[in-house]
């Protein structure tokens, strides 16, 4: 086996001797870190040792990501179902948080749904060697186990990976190392999604902006190996909507209410050009598969040109306060 | 045009797991507290001479089992976590190999390895280490530990592990001592067969006046560490830990137990260290530590780089071995009684 591994994320296990998983769950986050100054590499790589002894994953290009262990939770609990049908879900989740550029951070959970393999709940060491695969008790269909999913409310019925990928961001945020103390005053997207796996599927992605602020759900397809991929997708996508939120939604408005105001949104401006315009970098490099995914949800959304749209939007505005400063300081 | 294939790759941390060498058994001879050497040699020697009729059974059936070419190694762990008497009253670690070394020719067997049980909360590999080589084994294996799910947990709620305990069932609820106290309800064992043994297992205490207090792990967690040590599945960021120390002749034993690895190779021809199977011969009083030990790695999630590199490493020995694929499987414990000859001199 060669040394050398590539930019690859944790792969949740697919279970040896159990079923194939029918379903993929998760939930992203995505907010800024509360530290004033961006974290620098190894700074990163201290905040995501959330585990001990496991190795933290790092790569510089073309942003630098760095990626914690994947923390474990036990889950024993009814699935919240759409239309019909009941299930109990048994079995380990998995989370994990990625700095992206000593800035941004995400606080991702994710899961396998795979048919049970015994009908009543099996010895805990069971579960625990196939980390990130819950397995279903009952036989609820699949369609309605991932509409209930996604449509779950909070506090969570069922499964409840809101507040997984909640508390490994609140550890994270709230570590000695960071001197909370935000540079922008932005909000936390969440990005909710699922995917249906079945074998020689090809992948698909259908996005849907929910009327709740900031919350997106996906629903995708794909095959059993597609998993990683896919919820390599859903944080990639989670962490470029947000830029675009940001950006367009929260400093663009602001910068403009203060230049009508006479208030200078300089510091706003250059945060937004010299920290969040760069990382825009979408990940068509990873794989063939990522490349005709990404690129294909471009062609619906147009993401990549909206963002070039603003960021010369406030390229614009920079240029109107220099040329016009503000008298109010 | 071409299509160019083109690779970009960057080496990252990850998934790199170094192996470590491996006895088809290792037999714990023994565990004493630095106290117990107070006076003399009289404690260690009724142990060794206690463990050695076991010791020898279990060499022969390893023989039998998986060869005459079978690796056996022998261990004994000093306690030096929490001594009770000041530094200068305990024995010198180059005093205490002394007496295990007699003791053990007594009993007609060697010590292949001398360990400290403050070397399971942080493995040292070399004489005199510090900070930079040392794998804080304790926290490592604390945070492997993922709590059995209660029934109708959907991760909304935080782990009770951080709490510092671990339990093998769902605990019986608070009772307050009012007047209208709710009836006691009984705790419960996960997966029980018709009835419970419930067990609640402190893993570390801390003093809660100190913010910055370092925990003081409990027994059972590095009893647990010790087994995993001695079954060769610990890596600090896939690095072997805790590797076996064998002093140089020139060079001497240093005066503190701190300042040892924390395995020190005794003997030159010793088998590894880590073995296919761990067998404890002890005093009955350490049942309950080595029980607690048990569920706490019934609760541990593997590195399955680890436990593969184990399992084809006993399957392409020369008679193949075949692991469980539970560790716990791989650890027995023979545990003595308190009875004696009445000697009449």
């Amino acid at each position: 086996m060669s040394h050398a591994t590539t930019d690859r994320d944790p792969i949740p296990a697919v279970p040896d001797d159990g079923a194939q998983p029918l379903l993929g769950f998760g939930e992203v986050r995505t907010c800024l870190i509360q530290n004033l100054a961006g974290l620098s590499p190894s700074a990163s790589v201290a905040l995501m040792q959330l585990t001990p002894g496991s190795p933290v994953s790092k790569v510089d290009r073309p942003t630098r990501r760095v990626v914690s262990p994947e923390q474990v939770t036990g889950v024993d609990c009814r699935l919240h179902v759409a239309r019909e049908g009941r299930g109990r879900a048994i079995g380990t989740v998995l989370s994990h948080a990625v700095v992206t550029n000593g800035r941004i951070l995400q606080g991702t959970a994710h899961a396998a749904l795979a048919s049970a393999t015994a009908k009543e709940r099996r010895e805990w060491r069971h579960y625990l060697r196939q980390p990130g695969v819950v397995e279903v008790l009952g036989s609820p269909k699949p369609h309605n186990v991932m509409d209930g999913y996604l449509t779950d409310a909070s506090p969570a019925r069922g499964l409840d990976l809101a507040s997984i990928s909640d508390r490994i961001i609140d550890e994270v945020q709230q570590s000695d190392r960071l001197d909370h103390t935000t540079a922008l005053r932005t909000g936390t997207a969440v990005v909710r999604w699922a995917a249906t796996l079945a074998q020689e599927a090809k992948p698909t992605v259908g996005i849907a902006k929910s009327d709740i602020p900031n919350f997106h759900v996906i629903r995708l397809n794909g095959s059993p190996e597609d998993l990683p991929m896919l919820i390599r997708f859903c944080e990639e996508f989670a962490l470029h909507e947000w830029l675009l939120t940001t950006v367009q939604d929260v400093i663009v408005p602001r910068a403009e209410a203060d230049i009508a105001r006479d208030r200078d949104p300089l510091d706003s401006l250059l945060f937004a050009l010299n920290e969040l315009a760069p990382l825009w970098m979408p990940p068509t490099h990873l794989s063939p598969d990522m490349k005709a995914l990404w690129e294909a949800m471009e062609s619906r959304t147009h993401y990549s040109r909206l963002f070039e749209r603003q960021v010369a939007r406030i390229r614009d505005l920079r240029d109107q306060v220099k040329i016009r400063p503000p008298r109010r300081f | 045009m071409t299509a160019v294939d083109v690779s970009y790759d960057e080496m990252t941390q990850s998934a790199r797991v170094e192996a470590v060498p491996l006895s088809h058994l290792s037999v714990e001879t023994g565990h004493l507290y630095l106290e117990d050497f107070a006076d003399g040699d009289r404690r260690i020697a009724r142990q060794l001479e206690q463990a050695a009729p076991w010791l020898e059974a279990a060499t022969k059936r390893t023989r039998k089992r998986f060869g005459r070419n079978a690796r056996i190694s022998t261990c004994f762990l000093v306690d030096d976590y929490s001594p009770s008497g000041p530094v200068d009253d305990q024995p010198k670690p180059s005093e205490v190999v002394d007496i295990v070394t007699t003791a053990a020719d007594q009993a007609g067997f060697k010590i292949d390895y001398l360990a400290r049980e403050a070397g399971c909360a942080i493995a040292c590999e070399r004489p005199y280490s510090g900070p930079r080589d040392q794998s804080p084994l304790a926290n490592i294996v604390a945070g492997l530990i993922v709590e059995e799910a209660a029934v109708g947990a959907n991760g909304s709620r935080p782990p009770t592990a951080q709490t510092g305990w671990l339990s093998n069932g769902e605990r019986s609820p608070a009772v307050s001592v009012a007047m209208d106290a709710p009836q006691w309800e009984p705790p419960e064992e996960f997966g029980k067969y018709r009835h419970s043994v419930f067990v609640d297992i402190e893993l570390w205490s801390q003093d809660s006046n100190l913010q910055s207090a370092e925990r003081q792990y409990s027994c059972s967690l590095l009893s647990a560490v010790w087994q995993l040590l001695r079954l060769g599945l610990l890596r600090d960021a896939g690095k072997a830990v805790a590797k076996p120390y064998r002093f140089g002749s020139g060079e001497g034993f240093p005066d503190l137990w701190q300042q040892l690895p924390s395995i020190t190779q005794l003997t030159s021809d010793a088998a590894p260290f880590a073995a296919y199977q761990a067998l404890s011969v002890l005093p009955p009083h350490f049942r309950a530590a080595e029980h607690a030990a048990e569920i706490i790695i019934d609760h541990l999630r593997f590195d399955k780089a680890v436990l593969k590199q184990t399992a084809d490493r006993a399957r392409d020995e020369t008679n193949a071995v075949t692991l469980p694929d539970n560790p716990v499987g791989r650890v027995s414990h023979l545990f003595f009684d308190d009875v004696h000859v009445t000697r009449n001199d």
